[in-house]
């Protein structure tokens, strides 16, 4: 479980979270939905513990991850995460296996077999074959979110989370991430939390939405809920228009 | 009001220079610490070492047997004038092994791979590798700083050693077959007035200026912000921050190996 | 993993070819003593005037070593306080045992070393750790303390001299003797000229020609009959 208590982040003059509470249970799958720039990724980052927050908590299983301050103690911590980044983020200087191996070759004495053994494994769960020594660059997009969603789920996490996983891929494509990510749910029982923007695959995917807007968390509910909502802000979202409380809020910049 | 705004802005500047030293000063001191504390990927350390050492002893060789001919030329020049040809010998091995040696090793390998360094580790910033390190629960520190520290300490005195080696060739080649002096009273002339005080000197400046391009490199790398556009204003930076810094603490070293010794 | 190795061997080479360049340039660095075939020996001195450690010895005036240590020490039999050089000098170079072993400067204001003067061939070679007794440096303050002695000795004579000098019946008796002098060259230019003129016995003796053809005619005569000078006392006896 993990629990998001009165959490503050300002980026200078630019605030991003303004007392932010909320809960994710586990095993759940929670999608944040929100505008870009709205700060998404920075939250899922404050999670993983890679940027420190102003004031406030995060409590995973209890252990606030912000006050701790020795680095192996983080690590502990990040070993029960897997996180898939918006651009993939592979190391290009490692070929695919190295990639989807890399927890397992710096924090294991694993041999080199047992390694290979287990990233196919991983890679066999992503829909992927054969592909061990080819280079980061030489993938496609897709096959690219693939990889790093096999290097996410290399070390058996507790916790899996997608930054914007649709993004930048084609739509059939997305679609098959999308059912990826359910069906690793239903596979590995892990939590799930997604970022997008992306409202198909935040209806397909998600056991609960919640709507980050300006700096808080404005609504919480099922996907049944947030369809029916009466807030004329995640209205606006949700529908796409637009003209509407956002824009209006922002003034012209549209 | 220009002078409040002035001064606000003199303010920001020093501030900005306070973090710049802090952050290099923390992560010089966690590259050692990581460094020290191991474990160490050796294949790391090697890669690097083949990249920072054995790949620029081409360009590194080119630039000090060059320096070595134009250094006998000039001072050939002048010293013909009072017929004391002998002493270009002396002249050339001198300055290749206290100054130009190291320093012109370092200038190059400052260009060449402290370039290299920042680009690639401000691109594993832009797109998120080095958070994805993080997540993976290796520190970037430990992963990136440290195998590049270690090569650079190691390699930047052995490419000087090269190099002091390869300027005295070049000032043989033009003292020998241009200005016709003796082969052995040259290699003699080379070798008196030298002290291994120089040598070593020379080699521990470098091991200095090792660590300054990397530690500069490292640094700029791990806060570049904004792109492509980021990354190529980080690499110019870096790059003339590390000049900067090895020409001024080449300086305070021959201040201090003069005074002091 | 072939390419791993691949890149170890080539750093291996890269490494391996520094270190040997620089072992090279160490070796032709000519003040690398420490490595070189070598020997100490011991040399005691009374006083080193401010030698130092790694300071040059010569050995007939060729560099030969250097100074390796300095002990201050107590000799255990007279119990005078004794300084202790550990000169290191190259194999090659010969120590007959009766060289002398001083501490010289090179120029006026130079650098301090150690000279080994060579003794005689037939004797015995200084070995390994052998000891030998160092002719002391005259002390820069010894050499002051004499001038000084002879600067003092120097002014009492030039004091002496002042007092005489300046004493006025010295002055008056200076100028009496002065007087004096003209006197007696006055009389003696009249005594001169009155012998010119032929006057007086001195001035017969040079001038007068009859007492020359006398002489002349007396050595003739002795020249022609050399018997006149022996026969006369002999006939007188008779």
């Amino acid at each position: 479980m993990i629990e998001i208590i009165n959490l503050c982040k300002s980026f200078g003059p630019r605030r991003v979270f303004h007392n932010l509470n909320l809960t994710i249970a586990t095993g759940e799958t929670l999608v944040i939905i929100g505008r870009s720039g709205a700060g998404k990724s920075v939250l899922l980052k404050h999670i993983v513990g890679l940027i420190r927050p102003d004031s406030g908590q995060i409590l995973i299983d209890g252990v606030d991850i912000c006050s701790i301050r020795s680095i192996t103690e983080v690590d502990k911590i990040r070993m029960k995460f897997g996180m898939l980044f918006q651009g993939a983020a592979l190391f290009d200087s490692l070929s695919v296996w190295e990639n989807v191996g890399f927890a397992l070759i710096q924090h294991t004495s694993m041999s080199e077999e047992e390694i290979r053994h287990r990233v196919r494994e991983c890679l066999t769960l992503v829909g992927l074959k054969g592909i061990e020594e080819m280079k980061p660059a030489e993938l496609s997009g897709g096959m690219r979110k693939r990889v790093g969603l096999a290097r996410a789920i290399c070390m058996n996490p507790e916790t899996l989370f997608y930054d914007e996983p649709t993004t930048g891929i084609d739509p059939i494509m997305a679609d098959a991430i999308t059912d990826l990510i359910i069906d690793l749910h239903d596979k590995l029982r892990v939590t799930s939390i997604v970022v997008t923007h992306d409202m198909i695959s935040a209806y397909k995917v998600a056991s609960r939405i919640a709507m980050l807007y300006a700096g808080k968390i404005i609504e919480v509910g099922t996907p049944e809920q947030i369809r029916n909502t009466q807030n004329p802000i995640v209205k606006q979202f949700i529908t796409g228009a637009a003209v509407g409380p956002i824009t209006e809020a922002e003034g012209l910049a549209i | 009001m220009s002078f409040a705004l002035w001064f606000a802005r003199l303010g920001e500047k020093f501030l900005n220079l306070a973090i710049y030293v802090g952050g290099v000063s923390i992560l010089l001191v966690q590259t050692i610490r990581f460094a020290i504390m191991g474990p160490l990927d050796r294949f790391q350390v090697f890669d690097q070492m083949k990249k920072i050492g054995v790949n620029s002893l081409p360009i590194v060789t080119l630039i000090s047997l060059f320096t070595g001919v134009v250094l006998a030329l000039q001072s050939a020049y002048q010293m013909q004038k009072i017929s004391a040809q002998l002493y270009i010998a002396s002249l050339v091995s001198l300055s290749m092994m206290r100054e130009l040696g190291p320093v012109l090793t370092a200038l190059i390998v400052a260009g060449r791979v402290g370039a290299a360094i920042t680009a690639e580790l401000g691109t594993m910033k832009v797109t998120e590798q080095i958070d994805a390190l993080e997540t993976l629960a290796t520190h970037p520190v430990r992963y990136l700083s440290v195998p590049r520290f270690l090569a650079l300490m190691t390699m930047l005195p052995i490419l000087t050693v090269y190099a002091d080696l390869i300027g005295i060739i070049g000032g043989y080649m033009v003292g020998v077959y241009k200005l016709g002096i003796g082969s052995g009273i040259y290699i003699k002339m080379t070798f008196e007035p030298l002290m291994l005080k120089d040598l070593f000197t020379g080699l521990s400046k470098s091991i200095v200026f090792g660590v300054i391009i990397c530690i500069v490199a490292c640094y700029e790398g791990f806060r570049t912000q904004g792109g492509a556009e980021g990354v190529g204003r980080a690499t110019t930076f870096s790059v003339v921050t590390s000049f900067i810094l090895i020409i001024a603490s080449d300086c305070l070293f021959t201040a201090l190996f003069y005074f002091a010794f | 993993m072939i390419q791993r190795e691949n890149i170890e061997v080539k750093v291996g080479i890269f490494v391996f070819i520094g270190m040997l360049i620089l072992f090279i340039i160490v070796f032709s660095i000519g003040d690398f003593y420490l490595w070189n075939p070598g020997y100490s020996i011991r040399t005691s001195f009374r006083f080193i005037n401010g030698i130092e450690e790694s300071a040059p010895v010569r050995f007939a005036g060729v560099n030969a070593g250097e100074v390796k240590d300095i002990q201050i020490v107590t000799d255990p039999v007279t119990g005078q306080t004794l300084v202790e050089l550990l000169l290191w000098v190259r194999q090659n170079v010969m120590v007959p045992e009766n060289s002398v072993i001083t501490i010289n400067t090179l120029g006026l204001l130079g650098e301090k070393y150690v000279e080994i003067i060579p003794g005689t061939p037939d004797a015995k070679l200084l070995k390994e750790g052998a000891k030998i007794r160092g002719k002391d440096p005259l002390a820069t303050e010894a050499i002051a303390e004499r001038a000084y002695a002879v600067a003092t000795k120097l002014d009492q004579a030039i004091t002496h001299v002042n007092e005489v000098v300046q004493d006025p019946e010295f002055k008056s008796s200076l100028k009496q003797v002065v007087v004096n002098t003209a006197d007696a060259t006055n009389s003696a230019r009249a005594i001169l000229s009155q012998i010119q003129s032929g006057q007086g016995t001195f001035g017969k003796l040079v001038y007068e020609e009859s007492l020359h053809k006398n002489l002349e005619d007396l050595t003739g005569d002795l020249k022609a009959n050399p018997w006149k000078l022996l026969q006369k006392p002999k006939g007188k006896k008779k």
